[in-house]
């Protein structure tokens, strides 16, 4: 492979020394090209047909061309414009291009081609890069998500450099298998282990378009890795033409979207007063009565104050003006934070630049691009001697894009790009620097398991963690004995600062090089192409653990107005410059094939015959042998592709995918994957009206297979039966106990095996209708979509116990099946009124899936089953209010999870099956699962003159997001925080009587999950429907200035942008501090959220 | 010329793919792996599969395969309830479960998964153990008798637990038919016995040091013996079953009540005592004889329980591992700090329920104070304790005293033990005490060898079965054996009713936190099950202390105790016997136990 790279680089060395480059000077047109109100078009491209010579307009709509010969033909092009072909001897002063409606380019990318728009007879959906870089985010799958019909996603966490969305195509088909998209960056796979690796680390600015297949037509070449769509992006490449230099710079600021907001220490007090006292009323328990506030503790809570006014009076050892300022001093003991506020209210920096040069000659092209990225963090305490808990993210990224002509009929393609990223981020004791559970709990928990007042974080410049003094005495009056705490002196902010942090350096260079050969000399329109890449990542991780100064304080004795701090001893930092967490993997691929396209007449066809092969694999890594046990993943297989149009009426298409990998037995690896699709463009029949208003009308079908190879379970599942040695053994021997008997090992028999194991078999279908009406201004796209995934893999519950293998032994089959079907529709409008152009689009994506089988054993009740509800359903209890009179608790279902102890204002459960007891066979589906079902959208822009205004607007519904025990637990371990929404919402005798609303139970002195009210149920489900206006981008061009041509600039605008700026429509996730686009995953459901955040960003662009 | 380009393009291709597999589709390198054959090949491999057999065989009812967390004491009324995450804590508060709780298939006693996996794994022994190369034909038989023995184990734990259960006798294919209904309680008796016999028949009465721990005849006899016993109490042996199952009744009893179950019972034990007084096992009693009250009781009881190998057991739990194994939840001294998980015993203290089962250490009643009485003082609580019984004293360290069976150990005194051992302000879990049990002059010695069968049982089943069927006389010699060799008088009552009191007694203080009473008190059918045994209120002693004491564990910081209720254990007939899981109901094969 490398050997092969080497070549490359030597041929295109001496290809660019050698080349010289003479035209011929025939002539010289010049003109303007303007649009249908006469404004000039800057970037339309002027080209000589049949050869690369061309140029682009300036800002103005001007131009001048050398042309070879003065009768050559002149074509004339803009993308959303209608082509232009004129003679070189015409006249081009005043041209004026016809916009085409909603139809961004008349050209689609699909799957190892380019295809023409309107003879596409897959579903297929484009982006254009223009649109991802106004979405001013760090990943591209967070750009596509609004963008692009039948994308949905959802984002796990707000922190730099891990706030990627995982990004589905039609939602999710499968319960065991992988989910992700396969995603193509400029015709080259990307490895199943790494789906978004790369394309997170691009440069938004880097992209041309992306193209999201969604069909079996569209997908079925990628055969064993296509079931769950794929995503093709094209990176920008040099046309023929003077250099264009283009950069651009943005900064701006991130900002948490949302904060859970705690009570004040007063309201603190105030609630959990009452719930220690629920618990005497209700259940004769007086264990929590020491912990009681006094009214003296509420009056210094309600006032800020350590003393009260009568307490300082009795201070008789202090002067008159020593007591007056301590009646004036804010209190140190009995403060009141706003922990998670305290945490994560900072304003995170963001800046974006890019440099960015394309241009060639007819036999060279380029387009290079250098851009660096850079995000940091909203914690606030990120400085405090040297511990640097700063999230932060920086990204540099390189892109060369090369199309040499060498010789006739050959072409040399060749893309070098590198990202180099560097990711730091607090909490480095966790399982590693991706465990953001982990991580997260490490700087959050105490949020959770303090309190208002547990800290008073930083003082007077000292790290507080504890105050000097016993328990209970005036130098610690809440210390343990009356706050009931039982974490020692862990509090968010000290956890936060000592926590450590640990930086990742990661870099990926990926190379292909493309080669292109013509064979018109053997048949016209036939040419072959060969693709090699070689990808390499590297990752390097260091962690640094600062020993902080941390102080304990009390208030002085002579003079409570001053603090004495002790402490503040430092030890030695430690740095680990191996973690432990550094990987490397690397993937090369190649493909080869040949292409075939002819227009005979009226018949038009094409034809693709391609090899490829793909393998991505992990070197040996000395810090990490468990990886050596795996031989690298590798696929490969053939593809073919026949199209067939007449006269752009009817369209025929078939494809085939062949291919394998090495997931299972030899001689059951590989595997066809068929797709047909057919259209017809009714509107191009002759017979069809010409008229204004109904301009285009074309329907598509296809029905196809395609496979998914990623089962997400361990690999070589098809090997023999095993057994394990050196397992658990037995001491046998007589020895009395002063030493350990003779220990033999043991031999335990391990994975049975299953040579049938295969792939995911999705069965797709898709009908499409295009439709353009008025001229093309109003367009609408509906797609309707039916798959139907088989061969899931699944674990046999139906097995019985008395086999004796263990379950987790016993193998797996391709036996699950699953539904998914839904919709997707596009409309839109664009038109102008007067100078003032505008565009309206809005579409609704909308996919529901279904397990219908899953080799489940079936449950004494329907509803207990997965089988027959969708992938991710929530289960839990139903509730039914509260228990509002004694009459009500008295007569309740015996509650087999909480022992049936319950109180008054305590949740009421539904009993579903009637038997008289709350139990598992109550557990029902409730709301949905966490990827919502629908997903809508609605871009307006509009522009006049210089000014243009572009705003994107999404939102989701049926989706459900549960809010686990951790989150909604008041005074966990006696002392844990409370929730401004829980004491407003909370049950009370009064509120219950005066028929209030109530949206959350009675106060719950160290609460469990197992306690009443948080066992799971529909009670903690929030929807997590939401309108977001997820980006406005408002810009303006700078009119042409002679100045600025001459320092060179052909154009400037600048911009101010904001991404996730206000968030509707769910005004109860909001209010609890949850962003309702947070990702859960259904079986481990984080109470630590790193919050979303939102970005307001000003920018320029400059050309040259 | 074009096609012919075509075409060997197109052959190009195929052969550049077929020839490019073993690079893309790569097979990682096997060499090595282990497979039944290589196993079973020679002797080491076959030994090795042998203890992998015993290990899983013999751990039922153990914590990690009978509950998840906590000890059976947790939930026989011995011990309080533990912490809130252990199987005993949620059992106790809601009663056993088809469903999973705390880890296991169902929130109950035992692993049902457990129990057919270890089945497999000794037929996996004895199928393949012909294989072996280097081994002599008589130790094959050995081997085949000792898979067959554990056998009997296991179905003889179920049978207790759950009646009748299926009969799987060999290890499945996948392409058998798996679908084995559960049998009668008849048929899964007869399966133990017949097991047992075929053991009986080809295990030696002795093995060499090194490999002692191995099944013998003595604990195959036991076996038997334990299972006839079981089929002889009234759970059982009866015409109606504690709850109706209609037509599948005799899973879960015999159907008629029959007293000659008892004489069945009665041949076994002998058979164990009379196999056990000929190959060196007995009763240890070094300072007493017939009728007479030990002197060295302590030691003698202490040796028993705790001694690994000694003369009195016939058959232990042998996984000498301290770490994160079973006697973490034994094991409570403070050298149990490794990996700080000496937290999962702290709330397992004896509750006062158990506590009057002890007798003073002359014989008669000690009188503690009830629920309504008020705190007495510390004072008396000490004077009471040192009346106790020695195996009161073995048991159990109590607040102020240090452990008597590790005297002179700083780490077994109150003063080194290094955590709360007292309930204050009401709270739950501390108890009246905390277990030593299973650790006489054990030391720094982590592990222990829980013993499986004690010779003390033998005398207490015959003790048990003599009486109900009239021999008062055979029955107090029976119980005297125990009684007395505990350093008490003789009983001499002669009624049969306040016998069997007396028998079942003994039982429960000589094998307290041995995972007998959880069954046995259901097994006899004791009235006050729900009330005080098993179910109902759930009392410990709460404490008062010297303010600012620095260690509440000594005796100078105690002042007063009272006895309180500290929880309410859930108890409903259903539990007489465990559930299968629900999972395993669903798939519509086993019939489901009444009640769940």
């Amino acid at each position: 492979m490398e050997k092969l790279l080497r070549t490359f680089t030597v041929c295109l060395c001496f290809v660019l020394a050698n080349m010289s480059i003479v035209l011929a000077q025939q002539k010289t047109i010049k003109g303007t090209v303007n649009d249908e109100k006469g404004i000039g078009l800057p970037g339309v491209t002027i080209r000589v047909k049949g050869t690369t010579i061309g140029t682009q307009t300036d800002l103005n709509g001007k131009f001048s061309l050398t042309v070879p010969r003065s009768d050559a033909t002149i074509v004339i092009s803009f993308i959303g414009y209608a082509n232009m072909e004129m003679s070189a001897s015409s006249s081009f002063q005043n041209l004026v291009m016809k916009q085409q409606a909603g139809q961004l380019s008349d050209v689609v990318v699909v799957a190892f081609a380019k295809q023409k728009a309107v003879t596409v007879t897959g579903a297929v959906s484009t982006v254009a890069g223009k649109e991802l870089v106004s979405t001013s985010v760090a990943n591209v799958t967070s750009m596509l998500v609004g963008n692009s019909p039948g994308i949905s996603g959802l984002q796990a966490s707000g922190e730099p450099g891990r706030n990627g969305a995982n990004i589905y195509v039609r939602g999710v088909s499968t319960f065991t298998g992988g989910t992700n998209p396969l995603v193509v960056i400029d015709g080259i796979e990307q490895p199943a282990e790494q789906p978004f690796t790369q394309l997170n680390a691009m440069d938004a600015n880097e992209i041309e378009n992306v193209s999201v297949l969604k069909d079996a037509a569209s997908t079925a070449v990628f055969g064993i890795r296509g079931a769950n769509g794929v995503i093709i992006v094209s990176t920008k490449r040099g046309r023929a033409g003077k250099p264009v230099l283009s950069f651009s710079t943005n900064f701006g600021f991130t900002k948490a979207t949302n904060y859970l907001d705690n009570v004040n220490s007063y309201d603190y007090a105030l609630f959990r007063n009452e719930a220690i006292r629920t618990e005497i009323s209700s259940f004769g328990n007086t264990s929590y009565n020491n912990y009681l506030f006094t009214p003296d503790d509420l009056w210094k809570f309600q006032n800020n104050r350590d003393y009260t006014p009568a307490q300082v009076a009795a201070m008789t050892n202090l002067s008159a003006a020593q007591r007056a300022s301590l009646n004036n001093s804010p209190a140190l003991y009995y403060t009141s934070h706003n922990l998670y506020k305290d945490q994560f209210g900072g304003t995170g920096p963001q800046q974006q630049y890019n440099l960015n040069i394309s241009g060639g000659t007819q036999k060279v092209k380029y387009f290079t691009s250098v851009g660096y990225f850079n995000q940091g963090s909203i914690l606030t305490n990120t400085n405090y001697y040297g511990s640097n808990t700063q999230s932060n993210f920086n990204r540099y990224n390189f892109r060369s894009n090369f199309d040499i002509d060498v010789v006739k009929n050959f072409q040399i393609s060749v893309n070098l790009a590198g990202q180099f990223g560097t990711t730091t981020g607090p909490g480095s004791n966790a399982a590693g620097p991706n465990d953001l559970n982990g991580r997260y709990k490490a700087i959050m928990q105490y949020i959770f398991d303090g309190n208002p007042f547990i800290s008073p974080g930083i003082v007077n410049g000292h790290l507080v963690n504890a105050f000097a003094g016993v328990d209970g005495t005036a130098d610690n009056p809440l210390g343990p004995l009356k706050s009931g705490s039982s974490i020692g002196n862990q509090n968010a902010v000290y956890n936060l600062l000592t926590s450590g942090h640990e930086t990742l350096y990661n870099t990926l260079l990926s190379n292909s090089v493309k080669l292109t050969h013509t064979m018109n000399y053997l048949t016209k329109g036939l040419t072959a192409t060969g693709t090699a890449s070689y990808d390499d990542y590297y990752v390097k991780s260091v962690s640094y653990n600062p020993s902080l100064p941390v102080y304990s304080v009390r208030r002085d004795h002579a003079d409570p107005n001053l603090l004495d701090f002790y402490g503040g001893a430092v030890a030695n930092n430690s740095f680990n410059n191996n973690p432990g967490h550094n990987s490397t993997w690397h993937k090369t691929y190649f493909d080869a094939g040949l292409n075939y396209n002819r227009a005979f007449g009226p018949h038009t066809i094409t034809a693709l015959l391609l090899g490829k092969a793909s393998l991505y694999s992990i070197p040996y890594d000395a810090n990490n042998p468990a990886n050596n046990a795996n031989t690298p993943s590798g696929i490969m297989g053939l593809l073919s592709r026949v199209t067939y149009n007449y006269k752009e009426r009817y369209l025929i298409e078939a494809d085939l995918g062949y291919n394998g990998t090495e997931q299972f037995a030899p001689g059951k690896r590989f595997g066809y994957f068929p797709a047909y699709s057919a259209g017809w463009v009714a509107s191009n029949e002759s017979f069809f009206p010409q008229n204004k208003i109904v301009t285009f009308v074309k329907f598509r079908g296809s029905y196809g297979e395609v496979g998914n190879d990623q089962l997400n379970q361990r690999r070589y599942l098809y090997f023999p039966n095993t057994f394990n040695i050196n397992q658990s053994g037995y001491y046998f021997g007589n020895t009395n106990g002063s030493a350990v008997n003779p220990y033999y090992a043991g031999s335990n028999e391990g994975t049975i095996g299953n040579p049938n194991v295969t792939w995911e078999r999705a069965k797709k279908l898709d009908f499409g209708l295009e439709l353009r009406f008025l001229s093309d201004k109003l367009s609408f796209t509906a797609d309707y979509f039916n798959d139907k995934r088989n061969n899931i893999l699944t674990s046999l519950g139906t097995i019985p116990t008395t086999y004796g293998v263990p379950s987790a032994s016993v193998p797996p089959v391709n036996v699950g099946v699953t539904t998914n079907h839904g919709y997707e529709i596009v409309l839109g409008w664009t038109d102008k009124i007067g100078q003032v152009g505008y565009n309206i689009t809005g579409n609704v994506n909308y996919a529901r899936n279904k397990i219908v089988y899953k080799a489940e054993a079936p449950n004494p009740y329907p509803w207990m089953n997965q089988t027959g509800y969708a992938i991710g359903q929530y289960k839990g209890l139903v509730s039914d209010g509260f228990f509002n009179t004694p009459e009500q608790l008295a007569n309740r279902p015996y509650n087999t999870y909480t022992s049936n102890v319950a109180a008054l204002g305590d949740i009421r459960y539904k009993d579903i099956n009637g038997d008289g007891k709350i139990d598992n066979k109550d557990m029902v589906p409730i709301g949905y699962s966490n990827l919502p079902q629908y997903n809508y959208s609605l871009k307006i822009g509009f522009n006049y003159k210089g000014f243009d205004v572009s705003s994107l607007f999404y939102g989701t519904a049926k989706g459900s997001f549960y809010m686990p025990p951790g989150m909604v637990i008041p005074f966990f371990k006696n002392a844990g925080n409370a929730f401004q929404w829980e004491y407003d919402g909370r049950w009370t005798p009064e509120k219950a009587a005066s028929g209030a609303t109530i949206t959350y139970p009675r106060a719950v002195m160290n609460g469990t999950g197992s306690s009443n009210d948080f066992l799971t149920s529909d009670f903690w489900l929030l929807s997590n429907n939401f309108i977001k206006l997820k980006n406005v981008e408002v810009g303006y061009t700078i009119p042409r200035v002679d100045f600025l041509r001459r320092v060179g600039i052909s154009s400037i605008r600048v911009y101010a942008n904001g991404n996730n700026l206000f968030t509707w429509g769910n005004k109860k996730a909001l209010e609890r501090g949850i962003d309702p686009e947070t990702s859960q995953d259904i079986n481990n459901q984080s109470t630590y959220l790193y919050p979303i955040t939102r970005v307001v960003n000003f920018g320029a662009n400059v050309r040259f | 010329m074009k096609k012919l380009l075509y075409l060997l393009i197109g052959v190009g291709l195929v052969t550049g793919i077929y020839s490019c597999q073993k690079t893309f589709l790569q097979k990682p390198n096997t060499t090595g792996s282990s497979t039944i054959a290589t196993v079973f090949s020679n002797t080491t491999g076959a030994l090795s599969a042998l203890s992998a057999a015993y290990r899983l065989a013999l751990i039922q009812g153990l914590p990690y395969s009978g509950l998840g967390h906590g000890t059976l004491s947790g939930i026989s009324g011995e011990m309080s309830k533990g912490y809130s995450w252990h199987a005993t804590f949620l059992i106790a508060g809601n009663g056993m479960s088809p469903n999973p709780g705390d880890g296991n298939d169902a929130l109950a006693d035992d692993k049902f998964s457990d129990d057919y996996a270890s089945i497999r794994k000794n037929y996996l022994v004895l199928e393949n153990i012909d294989q072996v190369a280097d081994m002599d034909a008589a130790t094959k038989a050995t081997i085949k008798a000792e898979m067959t023995g554990l056998n009997a184990y296991r179905y003889m734990g179920m049978f207790i637990r759950y009646g009748g259960v299926p009969i799987v006798t060999k290890s499945f294919d996948a392409s058998d038919n798996l679908a084995v209904p559960r049998g009668t309680l008849q048929q899964t008796l007869d399966q133990i016995t017949t097991l047992c016999d075929a053991a009986i028949a080809g295990l030696p009465d002795k093995w060499a040091d090194n490999f002692g721990g191995r099944l013998t005849k003595g604990s195959v006899l036991a076996i038997k013996a334990r299972a006839l016993m079981f089929a002889a109490r009234p759970l059982f042996n009866t015409a109606t079953p504690y709850l109706s199952i209609g037509a599948n009744n005799k899973m879960i009893c015999f159907g008629s009540v029959d007293q000659n179950r008892w004489n069945t019972a009665i041949t076994a034990n002998e058979a164990v005592i009379s196999w056990a007084n000929a190959n060196g096992y007995g009763i240890i009693n070094t300072g007493g004889g017939t009728n007479t009250p030990n002197t060295k009781a302590f030691d003698d009881y202490g040796t028993a329980t705790s001694t690994p190998s000694n003369r009195e057991v016939l058959l232990a739990y042998k996984v000498d591992e301290g770490g994160n194994g079973i006697p973490k939840y034994f094991n409570r001294s403070p050298y149990y700090n490794l990996n700080g998980d000496r937290y999962d015993t702290d709330n397992s203290g004896t509750l006062s329920n158990f506590m009057t089962n002890y007798y003073k250490a002359d014989g008669t009643n000690q009188t503690w104070p009830g629920i309504t009485d008020a705190a007495r003082p510390y004072s008396e609580y000490n004077a009471k304790i040192m009346q106790m019984e020695p195996r009161c004293l073995v048991d159990n360290l109590f607040p102020g005293i240090d452990a008597a069976n590790n005297a002179g150990d700083y780490n077994w005194s109150v003063a080194g033990w290094g955590r709360g051992i007292i309930n204050q302000n009401g709270g739950q879990g501390k108890g009246n005490a905390t277990t030593t049990k299973f650790y006489y002059h054990a030391g720094s010695r982590l592990w222990m060898e829980f013993p499986l069968f004690r010779m003390a049982e033998f005398y207490l089943n015959l003790a048990e079965a003599y009486n109900e069927v009239g021999n008062t006389a055979k029955a107090l010699e029976n119980l005297n054996v125990v009684h007395n060799r505990a350093g008490l008088p003789s009983i001499t009552t002669a009624d049969q009713a306040g016998l069997r009191k007396a028998i079942q007694r003994e039982w429960a203080v000589e094998f307290y936190n041995e995972n007998q009473r959880y069954f046995l008190v259901k097994h006899w059918k004791l009235d006050d099950i729900g009330n005080g045994l098993l179910g109902g209120p759930m009392r410990e002693f709460s404490f008062t202390t010297v303010p600012g004491a620095s260690n509440v564990n000594l005796a100078s910081s105690l002042l007063t105790y009272k006895d309180y209720v500290t929880y309410t254990a859930y108890w409903n007939p259903k539990m007489y016997l465990d559930p299968f899981p629900q999972a395993e109901i669903n798939k519509g094969i086993i019939v489901q136990n009444p009640g769940y």
